[in-house]
């Protein structure tokens, strides 16, 4: 998984197995996903449509969940992950294996994720009490070597819903942190008979630096457990319980006295070796990549110098990645160099050796990488023409490039930093444009109020208006006029246009009101209102 | 601003006292007489940033004279002569990392500075803009707009400049003629990281108890003594 983790972005599509949790009790269910990682647009991809098989041994039994798409930034390239996910129970006590699974990718090629094995225990007795809240703390292994990458490993499982947890994690005295790979956190639900129980998992590298006895205090989990029903804001009041894990146990062995030409490399790596051709010329190029992949950590390590007897090699540049991967720190390194034949025929560069110190051994490893004999063809010669494109009066100075420019005996002898008053002359710069701005939506917001007044006043009936008929007789008729204008508005007739005009008369063209015109129009208002 | 500038140049005279020191071939009154305005408070100028490294260069004071001219650069990133001796300086130094680069790629062509003023010069355009066109809705958006984006180049700038200011360039001065060593913290007693030889370019990124964070051009980190490094600015 470490070689296939590093060369996901740059090969060909990968598969890696994930089982959450990897133990469990009879009864439980618990998680699995197979992760189909490929580089994207151009690389093979795998079906869809049919979900790879899940293999499981006889404890255990597999149901397909569902399937997801998405994009990761890895290793500073975007990578498209298709993820299948499985619902796993345990149904025997015992280890079990789940997989391998091959997935069948549409470049005709197959991709394989290795098994993962998941342990199963027995299911408590029946009545037994199981408690709510449980914290763990702990190193991965026992007894480390110093400058090995270990994995300190914190978790709650709890059955109440929706608690969280806060952690102080101990100071970690003869370890420290690489300078590569973040903490992994992992949160997931495992499905028992009893209830939902929620894990919260977190995962942190560290390099054993200090040899002896290196036990770390107790890590102190904060449990904030919800209580009762969430408020109307959709808050829910929280109890916070602290507990304490267990002292974490480490035991760190200084290396043993070192080889010469030893890396100071601590971990189980692998060496792999590429040339981009095996057939050049004399004085062209050939890319050379080393690529490092294990458990220990790359940081600040460099190839050492590398010599070939009829070639010249350069140092190119070098990328070296980390991170916490499923349950175990994996680590990368790709050194690139640039191989340039001098002479023609055979050229075989003599291996390169690597030293590095493997923790699950306990001894030194050297690593011989071998490369190829590569064919060296005669190189071209050209016809040495040199064209020049000035005139010649323009080289009439030769420059010495070698030698350092003349000091300048005037100039400013200081300079004007701005910085410290930018952001006070840019707020005046900008303040007459806000004013402008602030002045528009001022206008605009009034303009809005007031048109939405004139709206609501648009808006009184016709019978509100004859309501309360003012005493002024111009006022009068022209709360009338206004009142059937608003009752024609919504019905409109022969009487009512014969009533508006005797109106109108009354009010523009000075004729004296019929005595019975103002019932008349009362009484047409509101019938039709009515 | 432009009469504080032309007063900083008459009043100075610091740059003759140390050309004429250069010219009498005395090399080490010319850094002393250049020294001073930074031992005494006083904020350098590229200029005078470029004549300290190049006198350093020529004594062979090579990670000095880096620090100098990348200081410099930073005040002029657009004088040929200054990258030209920086160049030569780096060649004339062994197999070192490559140098630490700046906050921002944009800091090797225009200064915070400059930067800052072209945004200031486009928040005032903007201003004026909303101001003559205030009637017309044409005119607010384009005066918004111009004014937005000259708000934006501003606080590019001021954003910059105080990284730049908080995030100086060192250069390894080396240990009594050795690799400076890297540490996990800032203690001599803490576990050795790293050991970067002199004339190594780093960038410092905190400053505690008399050392130095650094990072390497490569990316790597560590608690560096502060005797043992010569800081651009």
């Amino acid at each position: 998984m470490v070689i296939s983790w590093c060369a996901a972005a740059a090969l060909a599509a990968t598969v890696q197995l994930q089982v959450e949790p990897e133990s469990l009790v009879a009864g439980q269910t618990g998680r699995a996903r197979v992760l189909v990682v490929s580089g994207g647009r151009g690389d093979a991809q795998a079906n869809t449509s049919r979900p790879p098989m899940l293999a499981v041994q006889d404890g255990l039994q597999a149901g397909y969940v569902g399937q997801m798409s998405k994009f990761e930034a890895r290793n500073g390239s975007i990578t498209q992950v298709l993820q299948f996910d499985y619902r796993l129970t345990a149904l025997q006590e015992g280890v079990w294996t789940v997989g391998p699974v091959q997935v069948a990718l549409d470049d005709g090629t197959t991709a394989v994720a290795r098994a993962v094995r998941v342990a199963v225990g027995p299911r408590p007795e029946l009545g037994e009490e199981r408690a709510a809240v449980v914290v763990e703390a702990g190193f991965d292994v026992r007894e480390a070597v110093e400058g090995q990458v270990v994995l300190y490993r914190y978790l709650i499982r709890t059955t109440h819903a929706g608690a969280t947890a806060e952690w102080r994690l101990p100071a970690f005295d003869g370890l420290r942190r690489p300078q590569l790979g973040k903490t992994a956190i992992r949160e997931y639900s495992v499905d028992d008979p009893d209830g939902v129980i929620q894990v919260q998992e977190g995962l942190y590298p560290l390099i054993a630096t200090g040899t002896g006895q290196r036990d770390q205090n107790a890590a102190i989990a904060t449990v904030k457990i919800p209580l009762g029903r969430a408020d109307m804001f959709g808050f829910r009041r929280v109890r916070s319980e602290p507990w304490a894990t267990e002292r974490a146990e480490l035991r760190v062995v200084p290396l043993p006295p070192p080889p010469p030409g030893y890396s100071g490399l601590v971990g189980d790596f692998e060496v792999i070796s590429r040339v981009d051709k095996r057939l050049a010329a004399v004085g062209q190029s050939i890319a050379w990549t080393v690529q490092i992949v294990g458990n220990g950590a790359l940081e600040g390590y460099s190839l050492p110098p590398y010599e070939a007897p009829g070639a010249i090699v350069y140092e190119d540049d070098s990328r070296v990645v980390g991170r916490v991967e499923g349950s175990e720190y994996v680590s990368g390194a790709a050194f690139h160099r640039v191989v340039v034949p001098t002479e023609e025929g055979a050229l075989q560069p003599p291996p390169l050796s690597l030293i590095t110190f493997s923790p699950t051994r306990r001894e030194y490893v050297t690593h011989n990488v071998d490369l190829p004999t590569i064919t060296v063809m005669p190189g071209r010669e050209g016809t040495g023409e040199v064209t020049s494109f000035g005139s010649p009066g323009d080289a009439a100075d030769p420059v010495d490039l070698a030698a350092p420019q003349e000091i300048r005996p005037t100039g400013p002898d200081t300079t004007l930093r701005l910085s410290a008053l930018m952001p006070a002359l840019l707020l005046v710069a900008a303040l007459p444009g806000l004013l402008v701005l602030w002045a528009s939506a001022a206008g605009w917001a009034l303009r809005r109020a007031r048109d939405r007044r004139a709206a609501r006043q648009g808006a009184v009936s016709p019978a509100s208006l004859v309501r309360s008929l003012p005493s002024d007789p111009e006022e009068r008729w022209a709360a009338l006029d206004a009142a059937l204008t608003a009752t024609r508005a919504s019905e409109d007739g022969p009487v009512l246009s014969a009533l508006h005009a005797q109106v109108l008369r009354v009010r523009f063209a000075g004729h004296a009101p019929d005595a019975e015109l103002e019932d008349e129009v009362l009484r047409a208002v509101r019938g039709v209102a009515a | 601003m432009m009469a504080l500038w032309l007063g900083c140049v008459a009043a100075a005279g610091v740059l003759e006292d140390g050309a004429r020191a250069v010219e009498a071939g005395n090399l080490d009154e010319a850094v002393q007489v250049w020294s001073a305005v930074s031992e005494e408070g006083g904020r350098t100028s590229g200029v005078l940033a470029y004549n300290l490294g190049t006198v350093q260069l020529r004594r062979g004071e090579l990670p000095q004279a880096i620090a100098h001219l990348r200081a410099a650069a930073r005040l002029r990133p657009r004088d040929g002569a200054i990258h030209h001796n920086l160049a030569l300086s780096r060649a004339e130094l062994g197999l070192v990392p490559p140098p630490a680069p700046l906050p921002s790629a944009w800091m090797s062509v225009v200064t915070p500075g400059e930067l800052g003023l072209l945004g200031l010069l486009g928040t005032l355009l903007g201003s004026l803009l909303l101001v003559i066109g205030s009637r017309s809705a044409v005119g607010r958006i384009r005066g918004s707009a111009v004014g937005v984006l000259g708000l934006a180049v501003g606080v590019v700038a001021i954003v910059g400049g105080a990284r730049l200011e908080h995030q100086p360039i060192a250069v390894i001065l080396g240990e009594q003629g050795d690799d400076a060593v890297l540490r996990d913290a800032a203690s001599v007693n803490a576990g050795v990281r790293l050991r970067l030889p002199a004339g190594t370019e780093v960038q410092v990124q905190r400053d505690y108890a008399g050392f130095f964070l650094v990072e390497d051009g490569r990316g790597r980190r560590g608690w560096l003594a502060q005797s043992a490094a010569a800081r651009g600015w």
